[in-house]
């Protein structure tokens, strides 16, 4: 059959409409509740998706990156704290509309321009996805591995701050993730004679650990602290926008789709730099920028668009290259993994129906989002009352569960720990953590390639710079990599 | 920013050195002008030690922040608990089973959150330990920390 059927058809299965709605519900909340990320829902519902068919499971986890990117507007509007880093930008106008009583024509506002923003990046993703795989597939172990190499200079990005951090942080994941069988050739490394240890670090183990300690702590650091204010911002008039509204939307949430999606693309950029990004030049092309900031639906808009169609530009490379734009990709990979389905080019090659069953579970995804969002926006508003002491034993207890179900292993649940620790550690050192993150998801496959590529060369090192699309890669990475630290030095230049 | 650059780098040098330790008992090659086991991790040790000497001498030239106004500690000591409580549950788990360890966990994770009544801490930890095992173990069939002697 037709694989773009086959995808379609797979992912309007009931079973996997159902994981959506739920999925983009479970997002909204997430992405709404300040302090709890997209990945952190993700992760919550993680056990969950092992007993599930492939399709249900990635329709869940779709929903839930689609919700929670819009989810997190609804906070920023009503609170003006963004329940993600995405949202940051749509609080700028958006709180300044709820303060001047227009709290729910910002929010609908928001949903549409979400909905937009996703659906244009889905579109692209249709459209740029399979012709990238099949690129991809003609390449050799060399440039496979500075391909990966190419993803993991994403590091610099997250480590403006301090590059020798963030390239420690990156090291040390490559180093956890040397424990086990040696790729190659087999080889017990680093194991003291452990059979739990042979397997290695499952990196979804390591990623629970990472991602749910440290909200622990944060949560109790926040307490029983209650928002208190969705209550009065809940009565918040009609939030169906007038048809001179969907006009002024129209340009902002185009041009938010296009930055968001290119964005998207690009490794380590992510939904901040979209919505800011998309902001900005929403602006620069409004024929009233003085409006922007001072409470406009123009300014919901373009970031709210720019944000949500950062999730399809994020899958392009993911599906295509097994590259992880940002953690909730690099999460999804892991799920995917988990069903034995490696994102990369062979995924388009050899499995096409469910590549288009990720692409229209993203679709669904981004309906059921708009659709819930639209009906139950006063209801999940109150969400945001919630005390933190109901929620922190919740997700410790998920984590745990999540932990184990990997590889029914109470290994793995200390494993979890550690990595908790290690993270809780590295917050505490100012040490960023999204590049080892990074490293535990591509340090297997840069170690697989260098040797592979070594060994059919004869261990002669110019096999990666004889190949031109190596090369390109390589060029690629160092300019990656020096770029933002460029910039960040102008940047600097320009304030003295 | 000193100490912590301080800090992190030696324990990334201790760190380092335990590594290259290791990594030193591996085989270098196992056949020909092939690269063995140990290649990539000797390349990872090179970088992550020399780099741990750039953060350390980082932290050595900085000039001493200055001393910040003492914040609270009194959270810090509750995050510990609650640390320490959740390390206890999972310590617990492999003999105790997820119906027995569950609920006074909650109980003290929410207490260490600053819940206080203590009627809502009771009926929360139980209900909600409830509703995941059958949620998982029930309904999905996901597999969740059985007791080997007793518990479920």
């Amino acid at each position: 059959m037709n694989p773009v059927l086959d995808g379609f058809l797979s992912a309007s299965a009931p079973e996997a409409l159902v994981a959506m709605a739920c999925g983009a519900l479970i997002g909204l909340i997430a992405g709404m509740l300040p302090g709890v990320t997209i990945s952190s829902g993700i992760i919550i519902v993680l056990p969950l998706t092992f007993v599930m068919g492939p399709h249900v499971a990635i329709s869940l986890l779709l929903g839930i990156y689609s919700g929670g990117m819009t989810g997190g507007s609804f906070s920023a509007i009503l609170l003006n704290i963004p329940g993600t880093p995405s949202a940051s930008a749509t609080g700028l106008d958006g709180h300044r509309m709820a303060r001047r009583g227009e709290a729910g024509l910002a929010l609908g506002a928001s949903i549409f321009s979400s909905f937009f923003g996703g659906m244009f990046s889905l579109a692209c993703l249709f459209l740029i996805a399979p012709q990238l795989a099949a690129v991809a597939l003609k390449f050799r172990a060399q440039d496979l591995f500075s391909l990966v190499f190419f993803g993991l200079t994403i590091i610099s990005s997250f480590a403006v701050k301090s590059v020798v951090k963030g390239l420690l942080s990156g090291l040390l994941g490559l180093m956890l993730v040397t424990v086990g069988q040696d790729p190659v050739m087999g080889t017990a490394r680093y194991t003291f004679g452990s059979v739990h240890l042979l397997q290695g670090v499952h990196f979804l183990t390591a990623l629970i650990g990472l991602f749910a300690i440290p909200q622990l702590a944060e949560g109790i650091l926040e307490g029983l602290k209650r928002t208190g204010k969705a209550e009065a911002l809940s009565r918040f008039g009609s939030i169906y926008p007038k048809l001179r509204h969907c006009r002024e939307m129209a340009l902002p949430s185009l041009i938010g789709s296009v930055v968001g999606t290119f964005i998207g693309i690009l490794p380590g950029t992510g939904g901040p730099i979209a919505a800011f990004l998309s902001y900005d030049y929403a602006k620069k092309f409004s024929r009233h920028p003085e409006r922007f900031g001072t409470g406009c639906i123009e300014g919901v808009a373009a970031p709210e668009a720019g944000n949500n169609a950062v999730c399809g530009g994020a899958l392009i490379p993911m599906m295509t290259l097994g590259i992880p734009g940002d953690p909730v990709t690099a999460i999804l990979i892991g799920a995917l993994l988990v069903h034995g389905l490696a994102p990369g080019p062979m995924l388009f090659a050899e499995r096409p129906d469910f590549a288009y069953t990720i692409i229209f579970s993203f679709f669904w995804s981004n309906i059921f989002t708009l659709a819930i969002a639209l009906l139950g926006v006063r209801l999940l508003v109150k969400v945001l009352d919630a005390p933190k002491a109901v929620l922190i034993p919740a997700i410790a207890v998920l984590c745990t569960i999540g932990s184990f179900a990997l590889r029914n292993s109470f290994f793995d649940i200390y494993v979890m720990l550690a990595f908790g620790l290690l993270g809780l550690l590295m917050q505490k050192l100012e040490m960023p953590v999204v590049p080892l993150i990074l490293a535990l998801v591509l340090g297997r496959p840069l170690e697989e390639n260098l040797r592979v590529a070594l060994t059919a060369s004869q261990g002669d090192p110019s096999v990666f710079f004889t190949s031109p699309i190596s090369l390109g890669f390589l060029i690629l990475s160092a300019v990656t990599f020096v770029w933002p630290f460029v910039q960040e030095r102008r940047a600097r230049a320009a304030r003295a | 920013m000193r100490t912590k650059n301080i800090t992190a780098s030696l324990a990334f040098l201790v760190f380092g050195a335990v590594y290259a330790y290791l990594t030193a008992q591996l085989p270098l090659r196992m056949l020909g002008n092939v690269p063995g086991p140990s290649f990539f991790p000797w390349v990872l040790t090179l970088c992550f030690l020399g780099l741990s000497c750039v953060l350390l001498a980082q932290g050595l030239t900085a000039p001493p922040a200055a001393p910040r106004p003492g914040a609270a500690d009194s959270s810090a000591g509750r995050v510990a608990a609650a640390l320490l409580a959740f390390a206890a549950y999972l310590g617990a788990l492999p003999f105790l089973g997820f119906l027995l360890a569950t609920p006074p966990a909650c109980a003290a994770l929410m207490l260490a959150a600053g819940e206080k009544r203590p009627l809502y801490i009771l009926a929360w930890s139980a209900g909600m330990t409830a509703f995941l095992y059958l949620m998982f173990q029930s309904l999905f069939g996901v597999p969740i920390p059985a007791a080997p002697d007793f518990g479920p």
